[in-house]
């Protein structure tokens, strides 16, 4: 179990975004919202069994727990070992499928191999139809990366840091390139064979479930900013399906690293909700940082942060204001969107309607009216958005609301 | 007025609602004929299942209203919770005159409780999906068993169809003593008693131990969070799963 241990550190763990039909005689198959098995001590979900190959590694990156100049047991799983566990688990419902990973043996290529080795048993062997999430190895060759994208569900090339500079300080054995060159391919395969699917219903599937990646937050300098602009472009013009970030964990010590004990858990959330808010909610990234306010705030979250700046934005009334406009209300989430838009067709909603749709009415009502009618008051705003948790956390903290925008500071008072 | 009574299954519900909407009779309350406790002072009328009635007002239901009514329908029926006839019968009686807008009245008194019922149903068969843990049996069967609080048996059968179509399966629901098997071939649903003793395949135990060791690796230390695992995953649940079993003990 050394190389589920390395492996943990992998973030991902979404098994969705496939749907194929289990066949006779074939074993498995894949569900388009993907599905939890189990949910580990730290709280995250268990879907995959996500697993390295080998932690034998021929890069020497700072953070990484399998470098070469690491004095630790090196240890090796053929691929019919890998297969034979993936298929006990899966048979026994432990898991969704595969999350195929490794340290680089001989050279990027000779690991792409043993990947490719490993998926074919699985497909063609066993012929099995499940979820399987393989990375790719940074500067693995253009004819490896299009083999593999046939066996996989998902392909992921793991950016790791968000700049080139710390890159080269941290990871001195991948380039920038070598990373986003099988990016780029991949994207365009993905593209491709989607187009090709709508002609020719027959034609291959490559790498389904699309592209994702990962990098680790907080081990270098960048800020906020760059990170999500970085983001922004992943999904705009790579067309990824996720970019994950990772809280920096110590697990070596080096001098180029931050000594920090506690990984900065509160910075990855704020994070994933600003991603969230690229992806669903239609914002950009200019939107939600920019140069002159570089980091996203501690307390509040990136919707509720941009609302209290835009308070000229609102409120905006619930029977007619657009599903993009109700997105941008906080305390109504995509999914309470949707169903205010479904709903209201057919009834007048009033505030209980709301709240039974799921909509967070104490946040929502200083931003809406509802039939003209507008419910909120302001003294009780900042308190409202904030949890009385933190609201006692900032206070034990001396934090006097500094990061509060300067619009809601007549709301304090009880102006407005 | 009265109280009416029907023999417990899904057919049997469908012609007793499709018999009252033919008579326009509102019912006092519905129930199984079989818990049905003498009342001095309420009317009883008890409806023979009809296949054809029945039939007749599934049709009815999937064209006049819509397909989602009809699996909300389903759902509320296998919730089994105190009441689910009524709430059908609310809601059908309000669904047939306002078609597939009722779909879009969730706050409407005779929307909002079916609705609550089918939800929490939905919500155990997409759990159990994930948690149902099977076991390979010496005859080289793949057993489970599980405790659920809704009779989730026909929801979660066929989705075990599909993913393991090459293997012998049984999913064995204690509570209700009944099981769902499958042969590579067919499906069904049989009663089923808890064994006393299993006798498991030679190499169960192999998978067993690398799923728990696998289970306490893959957890990051540094961010441990047992409450945000028990809020995902339920301790109810913990005595049938493999990596929770020895907790719970």
């Amino acid at each position: 179990m050394i190389l589920a241990d390395s492996a943990k550190y992998d973030v991902s763990c979404a098994s969705s975004g496939t749907f194929r039909q289990g066949r006779a005689n074939t074993l498995g198959n894949a569900t388009y919202s993907g599905i939890c098995h189990s949910f580990a001590a730290d709280g995250r979900c268990i879907s995959l069994l996500k697993i390295l190959m080998t932690n034998i590694c021929i890069y020497d990156c700072r953070y990484c727990i399998n470098r070469r100049s690491n004095d630790i047991r090196r240890t090796l799983f053929t691929p019919a070992e890998i297969a034979d566990l993936t298929i006990g688990f899966y048979r026994r419902n432990y898991i969704e499928g595969l999350f195929l990973s490794s340290g680089i043996v001989k050279s990027p290529n000779d690991t792409m191999e043993l990947f490719i080795h490993t998926l074919k048993l699985l497909r063609h062997r066993y012929r099995f139809n499940g979820y399987i999430h393989v990375k790719i190895i940074p500067g693995a060759s253009a004819e490896l990366v299009h083999q593999i994208g046939f066996l996989a569900d998902r392909l992921s090339v793991n950016i790791e840091l968000p700049s080139r500079q710390s890159l080269a300080k941290l990871a001195p054995d991948k380039t920038k390139e070598s990373i986003i060159v099988p990016m780029r391919q991949m994207a365009g395969e993905i593209e491709m064979y989607k187009m090709e699917k709508k002609k020719y219903r027959h034609s291959p599937n490559f790498s389904p479930s699309g592209q994702s990646t990962q990098m680790i937050i907080a081990a270098t300098p960048e800020s906020d900013y760059d990170i999500l602009r970085l983001s922004e472009h992943l999904y705009r013009k790579m067309n990824l399906k996720r970019v994950y970030y990772s809280a920096y964990v110590a697990v070596n010590h080096d001098a180029l690293l931050p000594a920090n004990p506690r990984p900065q858990l509160i910075r990855e959330h704020r994070l994933y909700q600003a991603d969230w808010l690229l992806r669903f909610y239609g914002y950009q990234s200019h939107e939600i940082v920019s140069e002159s306010h570089p980091q996203l705030s501690e307390n509040y979250d990136p919707k509720v942060n941009w609302a209290l700046h835009h308070l000229d934005f609102f409120p905006i009334e619930i029977h007619s204001a657009d599903y993009e406009d109700l997105l941008r209300v906080p305390g109504i989430g995509m999914r309470s969107a949707q169903k205010i838009v479904f709903h209201r067709r057919a009834a007048n909603l009033s505030r209980q309607d709301l709240r039974r749709l799921g909509i967070v009415y104490k946040r929502a009502q200083h931003f809406i009216t509802i039939n003209g009618r507008f419910e909120g008051g302001q003294s009780s705003l900042l308190h409202s958005l904030l949890s009385e948790r933190k609201i006692e956390r900032a206070r034990q903290l001396h934090f006097d609301f500094n990061d509060a925008p300067s619009a809601v500071q007549p709301s304090i008072t009880g102006e407005l | 007025m009265a109280i009416y009574s029907y023999d417990g299954t899904f057919m049997g519900l469908m012609s007793l609602i499709g018999f009252l909407e033919d008579k326009q009779i509102n019912p006092v309350a519905i129930c199984d004929k079989n818990d049905l406790v003498t009342d001095l002072f309420e009317e009883q009328e008890d409806i023979k299942t009809d296949e054809k009635r029945a039939r007749e007002l599934i049709g009815r239901i999937v064209d006049h209203i819509c397909e989602p009514a009809f699996d909300r329908i389903v759902y509320g029926f296998l919730s089994q919770i105190n009441g689910f006839e009524m709430a059908i019968f609310n809601y059908l009686h309000l669904g047939l005159t306002a078609g597939e807008n009722v779909e879009r009245l969730a706050g409407d008194r005779r929307v909002a409780p079916l609705r609550r019922l089918s939800l929490r149903v939905g919500r155990e068969v997409h759990r159990l999906k994930g948690f149902v843990r099977f076991a390979q049996l010496a005859d080289g069967v793949y057993y489970a068993q599980i405790r659920p609080d809704h009779d989730v048996l026909p929801l979660l059968a066929p989705h075990f169809v599909q993913r393991f179509a090459d293997q012998h399966w049984v999913l064995h629901d204690l509570n209700r003593s009944r099981a769902a098997m499958y042969d590579t071939h067919q499906c069904e649903i049989v009663i089923l008693a808890a064994a006393d003793s299993l006798c498991f395949a030679e190499n169960e135990s192999h998978f067993r131990d690398s799923w728990r060791r696998y289970f306490q690796t893959i957890a990051i230390a540094e961010r441990k969070n047992r409450r945000l695992q028990q809020q995902f995953m339920p301790r109810r649940y913990w005595p049938y799963l493999t990596e929770m079993a020895e907790r719970v003990r």
